[in-house]
């Protein structure tokens, strides 16, 4: 693999500058799209994919990338002001971001988060294109068995965060595995648990089940109060540029958590099939793991903005390793992308770097040049963006519904995937109204048919012995970090309540 | 400990996942029952690993009402009460849309759907029902019909807008 040489990254750095005018389009699109939930990078890939194919190789994958991280920082807007995530990644940007517009901190959560982003995709596009040779070995090692447990990880840790009441938690995250594994199975097509409905025989539909559990029951809720910021009587009428800068300097304060939970994006991103939903989930969790306030999370703290943010936008790079280091996608853009290469006649994998490098490296460059570009477009809007907490909601709720519920339809073009976003929209305003967090549930339907094709991987390879889940060095630590995690939060309350006891005579 | 009626805990609420979860373990159960073990370990394994924490939460709550700390009241799910209507209105508003588009097209039925459920929640002026409506069919139109070609169902509006555009 090549090696970093001064002159010919800054010769590559140039290269890729020169396509400017395909970046900043494609992030201003992306921001659009990654805002409107139901759309996302890949199926507006896959939408304008008579243009992409017809680009030349070099364009259309920087018009790709650029697209794809526009996205990732777009899903945040929706989700910060209205409790909405745009994509799967920004659902646990609502956790503390809508908070914080109910405080009427709407353009300061905005600010802090489009820096989070930016900062978080710059460093992890940095890092990657610095440690491309080294973490391109990464997939090597992560097999059916270790994906297994990185999954179950994903539901313990949003049970965890979910957890005022960790068994609520878990509830929704095992529900959500079940809900996901409806379908039919891969070895012999039998059909399961699809009540019927041909249109479930491929599963749950994931943009309706998103749209239904945050959109339609956030709706729902929304019609009990006037204005969005009106839950708490604060708002943001007056918002001023001064807001923003306040924005600026919160995230600018917090620069040692913006470095280490980007890094949690950017290794999640690496292992195939993780992607930014469990990234942000993982970042947040281990922020409030490590916080010395971890009370105050969910209440509109702005670590708890800021660490799924960055990982959010630190996953992109890194899902983009194993693509071109070794041909793997890591999610569905990523595979997306793959198909357009594939259609060009690029062979991914370790030759791309000395075959075509600006192609390869490129790639990561454009990624970097996307982020710098971001963040001069987005900051001045975040003054306007955040009116839209003091629009009524009579207003609002309706056009939510309508056009999250045209969105659900927009990716396989079926009618009843509009019925299963009403649905889970029911389902979704049943567990808000009763605590269940629908992040976990969400969560546990989008990791539902991974966890069963890894684990029947792992068991089909070990002639059914369910002892293979136990018989790789990485895959144990694994399990023992998954059952420290599982009860740190009641050795903590136990040591806590140990600690403030008054002592014995 | 027993507390007076208002104090206790209203758990009915919070038994409805844990019961519509339980139920769906049970059917999935069902409907894998007889399928060779490669296509129902999975299910098997979560369908039970569901039932065992539903009915831990199910124990918790009976604990509860044993001991008199929570009552079975719905409070938590329905209040404030007010909103109901509202809300019922609202999601018979969805069942309509979804129903009527492929007769009346995509436009004429998001017109339609944003004019009656901002009425539903209380906006009075026609000519702001009129106006937001038009305009949020029209941007509708413009982008999923014009922009990104989804095949919606067509009516007499895309028919007259295909014609002038």
């Amino acid at each position: 693999m090549m090696q970093w040489d001064l002159t010919q990254a800054l010769a590559l750095f140039l290269h890729t500058l020169g396509y400017w005018w395909v970046i900043i389009p494609s992030v201003l699109l992306g921001i659009l799209v990654g805002a409107i939930p139901g759309l996302n990078a890949a199926n507006t890939i896959i939408l304008l994919l008579p243009l992409t194919l017809a680009m030349d190789p070099e364009v259309s994958m920087f018009f790709m990338v650029s697209l794809y991280c526009a996205t990732h920082l777009g899903g945040g807007i929706p989700a910060i002001l209205i409790n909405v995530p745009g994509t799967g990644g920004a659902a646990a940007s609502t956790l503390d971001g809508y908070p914080m517009s109910l405080k009427g901190m709407g353009q300061q959560a905005l600010a802090m988060s489009f820096v989070a982003a930016t900062a978080g995709g710059l460093i992890a596009s940095i890092a990657t294109l610095l440690l491309l040779p080294f973490l391109s070995r990464i997939g090597y090692y992560v097999h059916s068995v270790e994906m297994v447990v990185i999954m179950l990880f994903g539901i313990i840790l949003i049970a965890a965060i979910a957890a005022k009441n960790m068994l609520k938690g878990l509830i929704a995250g095992v529900f959500g595995l079940l809900l996901g594994s409806i379908g039919a199975d891969t070895i012999y097509s039998a059909p399961r648990a699809t009540f019927g409905f041909l249109e479930l025989f491929s599963g749950l539909p994931l943009v309706p089940v998103l749209i239904g559990l945050f959109a339609i029951s956030e709706a729902l809720i929304m019609i009990e109060h006037e204005i969005v910021a009106s839950k708490t009587g604060a708002h943001d009428k007056d918002a001023v540029w001064a807001q923003t800068l306040e924005g600026i300097h919160m995230a600018a304060q917090r620069w040692w958590h913006i470095v280490w939970t980007s890094f949690v994006g950017l290794f999640i991103g690496i292992i195939p099939g993780a992607g930014a939903t469990i990234a942000s989930f993982v970042a947040y969790q281990q922020s409030r793991m490590y916080s010395k306030t971890p009370e105050l999370y969910g209440t509109g703290h702005p670590e708890g903005l800021i660490a799924p943010e960055c990982a959010n936008n630190g996953v992109g790079p890194g899902t983009l390793v194993p693509l071109m280091a070794i041909g793997v996608p890591g999610g569905d853009t990523a595979a997306v992308m793959m198909i357009v290469l594939q259609y060009h006649g690029i062979v991914l994998g370790p030759r791309l770097f000395l075959t075509t490098p600006n192609l390869a490296y490129g790639v990561f460059i454009a990624m970097l040049l996307a982020y710098l570009f971001m963040l001069l477009t987005i900051l001045p809007m975040t003054r306007y963006l955040s009116r839209v907490t003091v629009v009524s909601s009579k207003y609002l709720v309706p056009i939510i519904i309508a056009f999250t519920l045209v969105g659900s339809f927009a990716p396989r073009e079926y009618g009843f995937d509009m019925v299963v976003a009403l649905v889970f929209g029911i389902l979704g305003y049943l567990c808000r109204k009763t605590g269940f967090h629908v992040a976990a549930l969400l969560i546990g339907v989008v990791l539902g048919p991974y966890i069963e094709q890894n684990l029947m991987r792992a068991l089909r390879i070990s002639n059914g012995d369910a002892s293979v889940l136990f018989s790789s060095t990485l895959g144990n630590l694994l399990w023992a970090m998954l059952v420290l995690t599982l009860l740190l939060p009641w050795l903590r309350q136990w040591w806590v309540g140990r600690a403030a006891a008054p002592p014995r005579a | 400990m027993n507390l007076p009626g208002n104090d206790k805990r209203p758990a009915g609420g919070d038994l409805v996942i844990p019961l519509l979860a339980g139920s769906f373990a049970v059917y999935y159960i069902s409907t894998v029952w007889d399928l060779p073990w490669e296509a129902k370990a999975n299910g098997l394994v979560l369908g039970s690993l569901l039932v065992l924490l539903v009915l831990a939460s199910v124990f918790g709550t009976l604990h509860s009402l044993y001991r008199g700390t929570a009552s079975l009241s719905l409070r938590k799910l329905i209040e404030p009460i007010q909103f109901q209507s509202k809300r019922l209105g609202l999601v018979a508003l969805m069942i309509a849309f979804i129903a009527i588009m492929p007769y009346l097209g995509f436009t004429l039925t998001l017109f339609t759907f944003l004019v009656l459920a901002m009425l539903l929640l209380g906006v009075r002026s026609v000519r702001r029902l009129l106006s937001v409506a038009a305009i949020a069919a029209l941007v509708g139109y413009l982008m999923f019909i014009m922009l990104l070609d989804t095949p919606f169902p067509h009516g007499p509006v895309e028919a007259l807008l295909g014609k002038i555009l």
